[in-house]
């Protein structure tokens, strides 16, 4: 029902489809599918490692992919590459800057790239942001750094704006800040954000779309209320944790005095069914399907 | 706003990352020692020093350019700035292609500034009357030089990385002279009988000498940019 | 309009929102034909998804609460529509279901319960009438 709202007339901002990738370390991303309406913000979420910077890395044609396509704004980004990068903005988790550029080199070094450049407009987010001009780049504070890439993005108004573990490492001002500027920024429905992160916090109230990724696989993509509204957290004392409890349950985190357990919705159903009015049923959060997704098999058992 | 024109300025800003003056420092040096040197040697028996001194000094600023053809790559391999290649809208051949037209640039730049050093320490030292003609011998080998040197240089930049990069330059390059050394040393005959056929068959004709530098030239170049490309777009960045 | 989000009380979201845009209709606080925030103006104050307004949005035009015109935005409808009419005899069914249900597990005639429901009627048109003016 909420999703007929995007159905037809919605273009994709972003467009992945089975898109696979070997490393020779032996990880390995497979087969990864989703779709990103445009004028939505989707959280990329999962554990360090599970493959979210090379998806971004694979979206910018940093590295190769070894199977599958992927459109960004109707476009192929390799074939056109140059024009899907002219729409695009980056944030990474580190400065992509030369160190001892000033914030006015950055501005002068990255106007020549847009022909799109609103001088404008990136005084008034330094401004905002109170970032001071003649600073260098290495004398900004990582929340600096991110704000002056976040400002670089926003001057050349990329459609697509994509953020790679942006808020690691920010105090709570800056990262309201930037949800606060993605709010804005996809107002009017035409801009679109890709966010990265694992910190699920920034994401469980701004994030339209989900996309989990863990293991290198696609776990799950669509609405973050769906994908919330597919698990519970069920709690209780050692004792409850039965057979059927264990056969059903997609990830369990047992300790010295009860267990959680994360079930998914019709499961849970069926559990209530029998009994138990001592198990705790609880909604699942972001971070309780992360963690539960993937806990330890030894801790499982 | 031509693709290759926006790497361009992307990697004058990675040139520039010193500030200007820096960059505008090196480049004007050589012609600056030149009229230096011959204010102080100045008078109308300096002729001799200062051709000899243009040798040494038009020598370091051909070192001078080609070490200039390897600070994009080397700016860009300080902290993260790598990345910046990777969401720039252009195309990773696009951003080989501005670094070899840069290449030309300094070599032109480097031509002129030569050219233009010879009379220019002869006027300063207040005796242009006694120069006498052009070096363009000189001119001419250290513009085959330069292209030689920069076309090994600029494909290292995009096979090794940062400090990598310098001692495969630093090193390299001595081992090559070494090497060098040694052949001509262990074959000697030969190496003359060959330098002999030359002198005798092409560097005699002032056309075939030009022609066969120009060949060797683009040639170097040719090969270069196109394992620059291969390597580049390889890379996983 | 007033509208806030507890983030604790379990409640989604966007029920939230629509519980507190439906009561200020019910309450005419929100007069027929008057605009809703725009979904994405409003996702963007609350710092919600527009996902989560558009289904708040799209849940309250089902229940004849307002209606959304292309291209326009969202209006709000005039109070005794017909869907919504059906939609609020539905919660009433619904509600008497509850308290018929309770009354027969502690063994309350019909006769006495519809004396209670009479009191309790007429206590709250009471308190409307105070609250109201």
């Amino acid at each position: 029902m909420v999703l007929d709202a995007l159905s037809g007339s919605t273009p994709f901002a972003l467009s992945v489809n089975g898109v696979s990738k070997q490393y020779d370390s032996g990880f390995r991303l497979d087969d990864i599918t989703f779709d990103l309406p445009a004028g939505y913000i989707m959280g990329l979420i999962g554990p360090n490692g599970a493959g979210k910077s090379t998806l971004i890395k694979l979206i910018l044609n940093m590295v190769r992919r070894d199977a599958g396509g992927i459109e960004v704004l109707g476009l192929d980004n390799i074939a056109d590459e140059e024009r899907v990068k002219e729409q695009l903005g980056v944030v990474f988790d580190s400065g992509y800057f030369v160190e001892v550029w000033t914030v006015n080199k950055v501005e002068q070094a990255m106007r020549g790239l847009y022909a799109t450049w609103n001088h404008r407009r990136f005084e008034q987010y330094c401004k905002r942001f109170g970032l001071d001009r003649r600073k260098k780049v290495k004398e900004l504070s990582r929340g600096m750094l991110m704000k002056l890439m976040l400002a670089v993005a926003l001057s050349h108004d990329a459609r697509l704006l994509i953020l790679d573990e942006p808020t690691s490492g920010l105090d709570v001002l800056s990262r309201d800040e930037l949800m606060d500027i993605l709010h804005e920024y996809i107002e009017d429905g035409e801009h679109t954000v890709l966010f990265s992160t694992h910190i699920t916090s920034d994401l469980e109230s701004a994030a339209d779309f989900i996309t989990y990724i863990t293991h290198g696989r696609l776990y799950f993509t669509g609405p973050k209320d769906e994908f919330l509204d597919a698990f519970r957290v069920v709690k209780g004392g050692l004792a409850d944790l039965d057979e059927t409890l264990r056969a059903k349950a997609v990830g369990i985190h047992r300790y010295e005095t009860g267990f959680d357990a994360l079930l998914r919705v019709e499961d849970v159903k069926a559990l209530a069914g029998d009994r138990r009015p001592q198990l705790l049923v609880e909604p699942a959060g972001i971070d309780d399907i992360i963690r539960l997704t993937n806990v330890r098999k030894g801790n499982a058992r | 706003m031509n693709a290759v024109v926006k790497s361009m300025r992307v990697d004058w800003a990675r040139i520039t990352s010193g500030g200007w003056g820096m960059i505008a420092g090196y480049m004007l040096m050589s012609p600056a020692m030149m009229a230096l040197f011959g204010i102080l040697f100045g008078g109308d028996d300096s002729a001799g020093a200062i051709a000899w001194l243009y040798q040494y000094i038009s020598g370091m600023n051909l070192l001078m350019f080609v070490s200039f053809v390897t600070f994009p790559a080397v700016y860009q391999d300080t902290g993260n700035n790598a990345d910046m290649n990777g969401l720039m809208p252009v195309s990773r051949r696009n951003q080989v292609i501005g670094r070899y037209v840069y290449l030309l640039l300094f070599g032109i730049m480097l031509v002129v500034e030569n050219t233009v050093m010879y009379p220019l320490g002869f006027a300063a030292a207040g005796a242009l009357g006694t120069m006498g003609a052009m070096p363009w011998r000189t001119i001419a080998i250290q513009g085959l030089v330069y292209a030689l040197c920069s076309a090994l240089v600029l494909v290292c930049s995009y096979r090794f990385k940062g400090q990598t990069l310098m001692y495969v330059v630093v090193f390299g390059g001595s081992a090559l002279l070494i090497l060098g050394f040694v052949v001509t040393m262990r074959f000697e005959d030969q190496v003359r009988a060959v330098a002999e056929w030359l002198g005798g068959h092409v560097f005699s004709s002032m056309g075939l000498t030009v022609a066969l530098g120009v060949v060797v030239a683009v040639i170097a170049l040719a090969v270069s940019y196109l394992a620059s490309v291969r390597i580049y777009e390889r890379r996983e960045m | 309009m007033r509208l806030i989000i507890s983030s604790v009380s379990g409640e989604p979201i966007y029920e939230q929102i629509k519980t507190q845009i439906r009561s200020a209709v019910l309450s005419g606080e929100l007069e027929a034909g008057e605009a809703l925030p725009s979904l994405r103006k409003l996702a963007k104050e609350l710092r919600v998804s527009v996902l989560t307004i558009t289904r708040a949005y799209s849940e309250l035009a089902d229940e004849g609460v307002v209606r959304n015109i292309q291209g326009k935005g969202t209006f709000v409808m005039p109070k005794g529509n017909d869907v919504m009419k059906a939609q609020l005899a539905r919660r009433v069914r619904k509600g008497l279901g509850d308290v018929v249900a309770a009354a027969k597990a502690a063994g309350i005639p019909p006769a006495e319960l519809h004396a209670i429901l009479d009191e309790t009627y007429a206590t709250q048109d009471a308190a409307g009438d105070r609250d109201g003016r």
